[in-house]
């Protein structure tokens, strides 16, 4: 075992997914076998192919789970991919993401109730930030027409019901 | 002194009473003036050319070139007919300006326990139309006629396989077979998305019929590639190539069926708008344009207004009941 | 002559004056999503998929189509001059496309790129033309246990023969499989994996897992590296010639091994553009007498590969449009769109409705045309594209990301699902888990079980329809031995690391 981080851990990406998938996959085909099926004819009923498919997927995720110890037992290396140092994700780097996903979530909830002008102009704002700090202006400058524009395009030129909310014209 | 006091707030208090009725009145008979005064949606709770959206975007058409709508009437297409139910139900329910087209397939999916939500979750407004169901097979078919179908069904039913629509068109072929006394849970029945899809195991053989809606495949019926045994309406159609096709009745089954098409508002849509639509669709169903749609789309004119809802409630019933003879109602077990 | 009436029936509609409106507005938005990095032509054609219900379907699809073809005139723009592939099938212009451009000669890298688009674009449709209709013959033949042959072919060849990790790729596959039974079973009426929810009932909608997989994963690795590396910048358009004659000669052999490349694999079920590229590229630099100048700027490394991904590209359209199925990622959008305007691409299509066929058949030769003048003279405006700021640019395509998702049927809760899979996709990427086979299981999982389970419905159970039938049988076997030389890649792939 080596000391650079976690990355000779045990429980490394792949394996995770592999152990995961196969809990998962067990849930759901015991699911899936105690579903009552309707009266129909047919040879298959609904719940073959998806307990086919889910036997697969525990067979596969067994052969990840073999070929990432053998990677192991061959290189001494866990995970062979992340170890370039390029593909590493930093704390801040994974803040940013954060910060995407936190906007793009709230854009969700808001855009009902709220609307898509005001949600919208939001969302620019927000996200222009992430990627650039400052030029505020700009981002309103080209967030606030650009909403307008888009809502009154698709409402009354493409025929898309896009939400009013609160500024509902 | 004290009752005089008394009688006089009992005056104001009668008076400010009548005053907000009377202005409430007022405002109610302005809306109901200007209804729809701002633009109408028209929901189709499917995709774009199916037929709820076929039947709503006609119904655009006609209101506007006869010019019996002046509001701007938006058609917005729902793509999935179960949830699509369940917005109309939940979020336009108190909206005078939504209408929304449903058909035998809103009754199918409450039946089946699919939807949770059935024409008691919103106002029916009136019955527009009714399309029929015929019974296809292969040009050089030996099934002469619906007779003959029935009895290999009866004889042969595991080598008689058919082939049709998942939702609808499984609802007309469960209620003919059933009611000719085949029993349709030794059927194989293979369900395609709908009339076109199912008709090529029909043209290359593996399938021995098709039941479909008679407009989705009237290009293979005047092809001569199909051949039409039986047609569902209670009557002849009419149509060179339909008017000579026996009625179920005729063919020996006692069975009138059709996939009826009806426009509903939310549950709480006013009684102005609700008497509005039932006067604007009652004449439009008399326009020419109209009647131009109902003769290149081959539907039935089956308008129906009053007593929609006994109509549904009695529609629900004979649904149920086919589903439970498809076995396909939610107890079903394995 | 069939075919002739065919083909003057479909251009005497391209060249009305709608369809070649829409076939200039499919070129251009094509050009533009090609040029932008990050959206490529599935979330290009995914997000624009509702605005086009109001349009008639014949014009709805030869935009769509131009869209499709048109994106991979614009992906090079971007490979040449940032560095930066818009999608997987622009990498290999990267290698000698922006060393070109670093050496300033960027005007013939871009030259030859558009050049041998044209040139192949134009052939491949001249294929599509002559093999549509006897393919569509054979089609006619297809029954349930044709379809689920064939089916299962394209899955095959998806999850092993087009990725770098072919345990990835089968686990991809086998997850995209399992969404596809989610929701009501057409056979019948049976709800699995919904838990209650009735959005589910109607299944996973594969836009909403496309525009998530590709474009809201993509956002995400652009924060990543916007955090790190900050902006990027761009070489300039300089030069007073676009091509010589030289260049032109030196090209003309690349285009037509490209061409022909690209055709093949691209009919292919399952392969897509990318292996087309990635082949060609090689090819090129087999048969080079210099193959020393690759990497450094040889015109043949863009003028190849960029032919063979325009004609992978046009022959993925051949199994859609002939059959119903889609070979690509891109082409199982496309299908989305077909059923969404109720139309079902297939054999049947060219009996039903010949005119619509043809016509998109015919407008192809046309958009070919207006992109080559989109790409060559005015590919400085395009080029300023690559200006805009990444910060605006970014947010606005989440826009038009949620809008579209949105719009499918109103549902927030889709949003929500659009989300999940961005999250997901973008640890994909990480981890190289492929997501192309995953969108693909998706839309072909549920056709393969219908299929299947109709099969078994019209033969009263009868297991062995599945090889009696001669083209089930031969397509059966065909991924037979495609599961079995991945087989042996992976045992081969173990000796070599021991």
């Amino acid at each position: 075992m080596k000391e650079t981080g976690g990355r000779n851990s045990i429980f490394t990406f792949d394996r995770m997914v592999a152990l995961t998938s196969i809990l998962i996959a067990l849930f759901l085909i015991h699911n899936e076998y105690n579903m009552p099926n309707p009266n129909i004819q047919q040879t298959i009923g609904p719940s073959f192919m998806p307990i086919a498919i889910l036997v697969a997927l525990i067979f596969s995720a067994l052969l990840i789970l073999f070929t990432s110890l053998r990677t192991e037992r061959k290189t001494g290396d866990a995970d062979a991919v992340l170890a370039e140092p390029s593909l590493q994700t930093s704390a801040e780097q994974y803040k940013i993401m954060g910060m995407v996903l936190l906007g793009l979530v709230l854009y969700a909830v808001m855009l009902v109730p709220v609307g898509f002008i005001i949600s919208t102009s939001g969302l620019i704002v927000w996200q222009a930030q992430l990627f650039e700090k400052g030029k505020w202006i700009r981002n309103l400058a080209v967030g606030i027409p650009f909403s307008i524009l888009i809502y009154y395009l698709f409402v009354h030129f493409l025929e898309v019901m896009l939400p009013g909310g609160i500024l509902s014209f | 002194m004290k009752t005089v006091q008394h009688r006089v707030y009992r005056v104001w208090i009668v008076a400010a009473l009548l005053l907000i009725g009377i202005g409430m009145g007022a405002a109610g008979a302005v809306l109901a003036a200007d209804y729809p005064g701002k633009s109408m949606l028209m929901i189709a709770p499917s995709k774009p050319g199916s037929g709820f959206d076929t039947t709503m975007r006609a119904v655009v058409l006609a209101l506007t070139q006869e010019k019996l709508v002046q509001a701007p009437m938006t058609v917005m297409n729902m793509a999935g007919s179960v949830p699509g139910t369940a917005q109309i139900v939940l979020r336009y329910s108190n909206d005078p300006n939504m209408i929304a087209v449903m058909s035998t397939t809103g009754s199918l999916n409450y039946a089946t326990g699919l939807s949770p939500y059935y024409h008691k979750d919103w106002k029916p407004i009136a019955r527009l139309i009714s399309a029929y169901y015929g019974i296809f097979v292969r040009q050089d078919s030996p099934y002469k006629n619906l007779g003959d179908l029935i009895k290999d069904l009866k004889n042969n039913p595991g080598g008689t396989p058919l082939s049709g629509g998942y939702s609808d068109d499984r609802l007309c072929y469960g209620a003919l077979f059933s009611k000719a006394g085949v029993d349709i849970t030794k059927i194989n029945y293979a369900a395609f998305a709908g009339g076109v899809e199912s008709a090529g195991v029909v043209l290359e053989g593996s399938a021995k019929a098709l039941v479909s809606t008679i407009d989705d495949v009237m290009g293979l019926l005047e092809s001569k590639q199909l051949r039409l045994l039986a047609v569902s309406p209670g009557k002849r159609m009419e149509g060179p190539l339909l008017k000579d096709i026996p009625t179920f009745r005729e063919a020996g089954v006692d069975l009138e069926w059709d996939n009826f098409r009806y426009i509903l508002g939310g549950k709480g849509m006013p009684d102005y708008a609700v008497k509005y639509w039932q006067g604007t669709l009652t004449k439009m169903v008399k326009t020419p344009t109209w009647q131009g749609m109902i003769k290149k789309y081959r539907w039935g004119d089956s308008l129906l207004v009053e007593g929609i809802d006994k109509f549904l409630d009695e529609k629900q019933v004979v649904i149920t009941d086919v589903v439970k003879k498809l076995g396909m109602d939610k107890k079903a077990k394995k | 002559m069939d075919l002739w009436t065919n083909i003057s029936l479909g251009f005497s509609q391209a060249i009305s004056l709608q369809n070649l409106a829409y076939c200039f507005i499919g070129a251009l938005y094509g050009t533009v999503i090609g040029v932008l990095p990050g959206i490529g032509p599935l979330v290009g054609i995914s997000i624009l998929l509702p605005i086009t219900y109001s349009l008639p379907p014949v014009s709805a699809v030869v935009m769509l189509a131009g869209i499709y073809y048109g994106s991979a005139y614009g992906g090079s723009t971007c490979s040449i001059l940032v560095n930066t592939p818009g999608e997987s099938s622009a990498v290999v212009t990267c290698f000698d496309g922006y060393q070109m451009a670093v050496q300033g000669r960027a005007k013939a890298a871009l030259a030859t790129a558009a050049i041998g688009s044209f040139f192949a674009g134009t052939l491949a449709t001249v294929a599509i033309m002559f093999l549509a209709m006897p393919i569509a013959r054979l089609g006619i033949k297809f029954t349930p246990a044709e379809y689920f042959s064939l089916l299962l072919l394209a899955l095959t060849m998806v999850g092993t023969l087009t990725t770098e990790s072919p345990v990835k790729g089968l686990f991809t596959t086998l997850v995209g499989l399992l969404l596809s039974t989610v929701g009501m079973d057409l056979q019948t009426g049976r709800v699995r994996f919904a838990f209650g929810s009735q959005w589910l009932i109607e299944g996973v909608d594969f836009i909403v897992v496309a525009i998530g997989l590709f474009a809201i994963s993509e956002v995400l690795v652009q924060a990543e590296l916007v955090q790190k590396f900050g902006l990027q910048k761009r070489e300039q358009i300089s030069g007073r010639y676009w091509i010589t004659m030289e260049e032109l000669k030196q090209s003309f052999m690349p285009y037509v091994r490209g061409t022909v490349i690209g055709f093949l694999i691209g009919v292919l079920p399952g392969a897509g553009s990318t292996p087309a590229t990635f082949f060609s590229y090689a090819v090129e630099k087999k048969s080079s007498k210099h193959p020393e100048r690759f990497g450094k700027g040889a015109i043949e490394g863009v003028a190849g590969p960029e032919a063979a991904n325009n004609a992978a590209n046009q022959g993925a359209l051949v199994p859609l449009l002939t059959l119903g199925i889609p070979g690509s990622a891109t082409t199982a959008v496309m299908l989305g769109a077909f059923m969404i305007y109720g139309i079902q691409p297939g054999p049947l299509l060219f009996e039903k409705d010949p005119a619509f066929v043809w016509t998109i058949i015919a407008s192809m030769y046309i958009g070919n045309i207006i992109l080559l003048i989109l790409n060559l003279p005015l590919v400085n405006i395009f080029a300023k594209l690559l200006d805009l700021p990444a910060a605006l640019l970014s947010s606005m395509v989440l826009t038009f990301c949620t809008i579209g998702v949105y719009s499918i049927r109103f549902a927030v809760f889709d949003v929500f699902l659009m989300i999940i899979f961005g999250i997901v996709g973008y640890f994909m990427r990480k981890h190289d888990y492929p997501a192309a086979p995953l969108l693909l299981a998706l839309v072909l999982g549920e056709m393969m079980e219908q299929g299947l389970r109709r099969a078994l419905t019209l033969s009263n159970g009868d297991w062995t329809v599945f090889v009696t039938r001669p083209i089930s049988l031969g397509l059966l076997s065909i991924s037979a031995l495609s599961l079995l030389y991945s087989v042996i890649k992976y045992l081969r792939g173990k000796k070599r690391l021991a």
